[in-house]
């Protein structure tokens, strides 16, 4: 399958006359993208599943009035954040739990999780982790997985660069931090 | 993006050796063939959602829909049960039947138990507005009287 441009998959649905199609072409372009996002939020790999779903149906409905004034991808990562932490203050508040011990309930099932593979960088990731739930944002991801530019992220997050940057430098030092005491 | 993977590289060393050079893994992992799959998934709940049934419910925020089915269950389960003490009460009531019978009943007795009758109206301080006990009158008051003590009228004469 041809690797479309985002201003090419935009063209398409407007105007390629099988908006279905180039839908799926996004779909199939940012899945991996959008799903590992979440992921690495919600930690469980079926909220992660129900998320993404949720996150490309909602940018199907709103693809037509999309304006493109920022990236496609950008776009469905701030999508894709605001889902994230909305559901997470929703479960949350089911728990009646305040943030840390929610936080340690994510880390535990991070401890037990079936799809966990490396000891090492699983204890970084529950630090960053809770780093990122703390600022409600995920500075550490967009740039260090995702590698995005502090542009992008600025859009993502609605945050100033100087800010992410600072957020970033931060957020490494902690993990930094953490990989010496354990 | 791989100058910009550079960029990130660099970056990260100068901030911390450590985890600058550490190699960069996923620590999880999805289910065989998960992402093969996604967009079917994707695309199955968007046909779905454009059903007429989708589209019409769509148009409502879900909590919304969900608070209306609870009250919707809630008045259904009031109004039965308000149905139900109904039914009981109207079984209560004094029916055409009922007068009738109590119509053969009195004619029954002022024939063969005039005496009975005639001292349970006396004793009961009985009268009419002209000062005589008229069927009609005597009929009312006998339905009144037994629904009042729960009695059938046999019970309330002897008594």
């Amino acid at each position: 399958m041809a690797t479309y441009s985002d201003a090419e998959l935009l063209d398409l649905f407007h105007n390629g006359g099988n908006p279905g199609y180039a839908f799926n072409l996004m779909v199939v372009k940012y899945r991996e993208k959008v799903y590992w996002h979440i992921r690495r939020l919600v930690i469980d790999h079926e909220d992660a599943n129900d998320l993404t779903q949720d996150v490309f149906f909602k940018a199907w409905k709103g693809l037509n009035g999309f304006r493109a004034d920022s990236g496609l991808f950008t776009w469905l990562y701030r999508i894709a954040s605001n889902e994230s932490l909305s559901f997470l203050k929703k479960k949350k508040m089911r728990y009646f739990l305040p943030w840390q011990d929610y936080e340690n309930i994510l880390a535990e099932r991070v401890d037990s999780g079936q799809y966990l593979m490396e000891m090492r960088l699983k204890k970084n990731y529950r630090k960053q982790f809770c780093h990122c739930l703390r600022n409600k944002g995920s500075s550490f991801n967009l740039r260090y997985y995702d590698e995005m530019k502090y542009e992008e992220m600025s859009e993502v997050l609605d945050t100033s660069v100087g800010a992410l940057k600072a957020s970033y430098h931060h957020a490494v030092k902690k993990v930094e931090e953490h990989l010496k005491n354990h | 993006m791989s100058t910009e993977r550079e960029n990130i590289k660099k970056e990260l060393k100068e901030i911390s050796t450590e985890i600058g050079n550490l190699e960069k893994r996923n620590p999880f992992r999805v289910p065989d063939d998960y992402f093969e799959y996604l967009p079917h998934e994707i695309q199955k709940r968007k046909r779905v959602s454009e059903s007429p049934a989708e589209l019409w419910l769509g148009f409502f925020p879900r909590e919304m829909i969900r608070i209306t089915a609870v009250t919707l269950i809630l008045i259904v389960a009031v109004a039965t049960g308000l149905l139900l003490v109904n039914r009981h009460d109207q079984e209560m009531m004094v029916t055409h039947e009922d007068e009738l019978y109590f119509e053969e009943y009195l004619a029954w007795y002022s024939e063969y138990q005039q005496l009975d009758f005639y001292e349970f109206i006396s004793e009961n301080n009985f009268q009419a507005d002209d000062g005589l006990a008229s069927e009609e009158l005597l009929i009312d008051y006998l339905i009144d009287y037994s629904y009042y003590y729960q009695q059938s009228i046999d019970e309330l004469i002897e008594d």
